[in-house]
């Protein structure tokens, strides 16, 4: 238990656990958590948290893409609101810590400020964003990029997941009306700065002993969709010198991917084809169609790009050499962000404060921050993740010590924000 | 047996707006509230000082003989001009006057900074000591006042001051 700065209450650790365990029961049977973008058990998980927040005297309202909002008043209404949370999607059979973490955070700041009575002159905004994983319909942050203007009404009528749900229709099935998802775009006058706490999802942070990550640079992700075609033929009929195997062609560019991200100009490049299509999937046929889907993440922009380009013309490469067919598509392109600098040192002069070790880390996964970042500034906390970091499985898990910790750095955090900001101001 | 042939690959590359939009948003998350920018902490950041490399290398007219740049702040930006292009450079100590690097009488060098410091005119006065012409001057960020007319900057105050965010989406 450690006492916030500014605040006269603290975190405990026994009331993270009880929420992250409530929430990680709201799920589909099977293992680990299943909680589904835009699904009736993400609504109610939102509920949930609009139920507690309202407990608190908090004003709630869920916006036009889904996402809720719990509103404490400022001192000064007239400022603009200085905001934290996080989502409450998960991926199939997910962990029970990937996004909760940061809406518990919110949760538990929320508890302390109301129950301590901080005097906050901004307003403070507690959000949980909808459909924060790509798992569904393959395009991440869709909700906190709506409300940064980055997704439209269009937009959510062209993804379909993979039972042929369209995002649209999702949204509708829910009680939630894609035609008017432009009314959630939040101005840049009503948001001050924003910050979230996330697990880590990597070992960084256990294997150099820090309770608390700072992120600085949030990676950016080329997605691209290789189709190579082949020939499909028997394989007893066909020679190997007659083949156009669509399969092992696919299979030398997911190679090439590997040795362009281990080489020695891509320290930071991190390539990954995490599904793959074959046909016509026989054992006696030889495959005549791969569709490959590929993540290019960096956290340098130019290097990002350069690295697809290189796997890009590698593929055609490929395609020559062995006489197969290649498409490639690009299925979506988001930059690295540099977090700014400014909310990063407000965070490190909170856990200093706070006798907290932290470490400044890039983030190499996608966060809601990352789009809140193009309305305000936003910064970002990481807890430790346990079993090496492993993320979007069952075996997920962070200490809810260390978590009860990220939580006091957090609102000290925002309560520094304030505090400086308003001090600016006059 | 047919061919089977492969269409056209598609751009990866971002367009140039996006570019520099996605770079002074970067660049204004290391300002500070203010807009003031440490130079070596945007520097210092290879996925920064690419970017401007590139930037600058765009500017450069043909026909320069060397980059030159002022010992110590721009030592990294004229580094990776120099890399970009492939052309030699030399660092001058504005203090000492000291040339560290070779520059020869009548070469035509172009200038490459992270900032004009107001009033600085030490450097162009060196060089032309050193029997060396500026063709041309390139600033990453503009300086508050002073620039003379052949300098050119890639970011202006505007572009670094106000809300730390990026200005298109990703």
């Amino acid at each position: 238990m450690t006492m916030v700065q500014g605040a006269v209450a603290s975190v405990r650790a026994e009331d993270v656990e009880v929420l992250i365990r409530e929430f990680a029961a709201m799920t589909e049977p099977g293992p680990g958590v299943t909680r589904l973008a835009y699904s009736r058990l993400e609504r109610e998980a939102h509920a949930v948290f609009a139920r507690y927040m309202r407990e608190l005297g908090l004003i709630v309202w869920t916006d036009a893409a889904g996402n809720t909002i719990a509103e404490l008043a400022g001192q000064d209404e007239s400022l603009p609101a200085i905001g934290t949370g996080s989502h409450l999607d998960s991926v199939p059979e997910g962990g029970s810590f990937d996004g909760v973490a940061g809406v518990v955070a919110a949760l538990e700041v929320a508890r302390l400020f109301v129950h301590g009575d901080v005097r906050n002159v901004h307003p403070m905004r507690f959000v949980v964003f909808a459909a924060e994983e790509g798992a569904r319909f393959g395009q991440a942050c869709t909700g906190s990029r709506i409300v940064a203007g980055l997704t439209t009404s269009s937009d959510v009528g062209t993804l379909v997941d993979n039972d042929g749900v369209v995002l649209a229709d999702a949204m509708a099935d829910v009680g939630i009306d894609p035609r008017r998802v432009e009314d959630a775009v939040w101005r840049r006058d009503d948001w001050a700065a924003f910050v979230e706490l996330h697990i880590e999802q990597g070992s960084v942070l256990t294997e150099v002993g820090a309770r608390v990550g700072i992120v600085d640079v949030i990676s950016g992700s080329t997605r691209l969709r290789i189709d190579v075609t082949g020939r499909a033929s028997h394989t007893g009929g066909t020679p190997m010198h007659r083949r156009a195997d669509a399969l092992a062609a696919a299979a030398q560019v997911i190679l090439t991917a590997e040795e362009i991200a281990n080489d020695a100009e891509h320290r930071g490049t991190r390539i990954t084809v995490g599904r793959i299509e074959v046909g016509p999937g026989s054992i006696t046929t030889i495959p005549g169609s791969a569709h490959l889907f590929v993540d290019v993440r960096d956290i340098d922009s130019d290097r990002q790009r350069e690295a697809a380009s290189q796997l890009i013309a590698a593929a055609y490469g490929v395609g020559e050499e062995r006489g197969v067919g290649i498409q490639v598509e690009m299925l979506a392109d988001a930059s690295p962000a540099v977090l700014p600098l400014w909310v990063r040192s407000s965070i490190a002069r909170s856990a200093s404060g706070l006798g907290v070790d932290y470490r400044v880390m890039p983030s190499g996964a996608s966060h809601d921050s990352q789009m809140v970042n193009h309305v305000c500034p936003a910064g970002m906390i990481f807890v430790p993740s346990q079993n090496h970091g492993i993320s979007h499985a069952p075996e997920e898990f962070s200490r809810f010590d260390d978590l009860a910790l990220g939580v006091d750095v957090l609102a000290a955090s925002l309560l520094d924000l304030d505090a400086r900001m308003q001090a600016e101001s006059q | 047996m047919a061919a089977l042939t492969a269409s056209i690959p598609p751009a990866v590359a971002q367009d140039r707006a996006s570019h520099r939009d996605d770079l002074a948003a970067d660049l204004r998350a290391l300002a500070d509230r203010r807009g003031d920018v440490d130079a070596f902490m945007i520097l210092s950041r290879p996925s920064i000082l690419r970017r401007l490399a590139r930037m600058i290398a765009e500017t450069l007219p043909v026909g320069i003989d060397r980059l030159v740049g002022s010992h110590g702040q721009d030592d990294a930006l004229v580094s990776a001009v120099a890399l970009h292009t492939g052309i030699p450079f030399a660092v001058v100590d504005t203090a000492s006057g000291a040339v560290h690097g070779e520059l020869h009488v009548s070469e035509k060098v172009a200038i490459v900074r992270t900032r004009r410091a107001a009033g600085e005119g030490t450097l162009e006065q060196r060089l032309e000591e050193l029997g060396a012409h500026v063709v041309t001057s390139v600033s990453v960020l503009a300086a508050e006042s002073t620039a003379s007319a052949g300098d050119r900057a890639l970011f202006g105050a505007a572009d670094i001051a106000g809300p730390v965010v990026p200005g298109r989406a990703a």
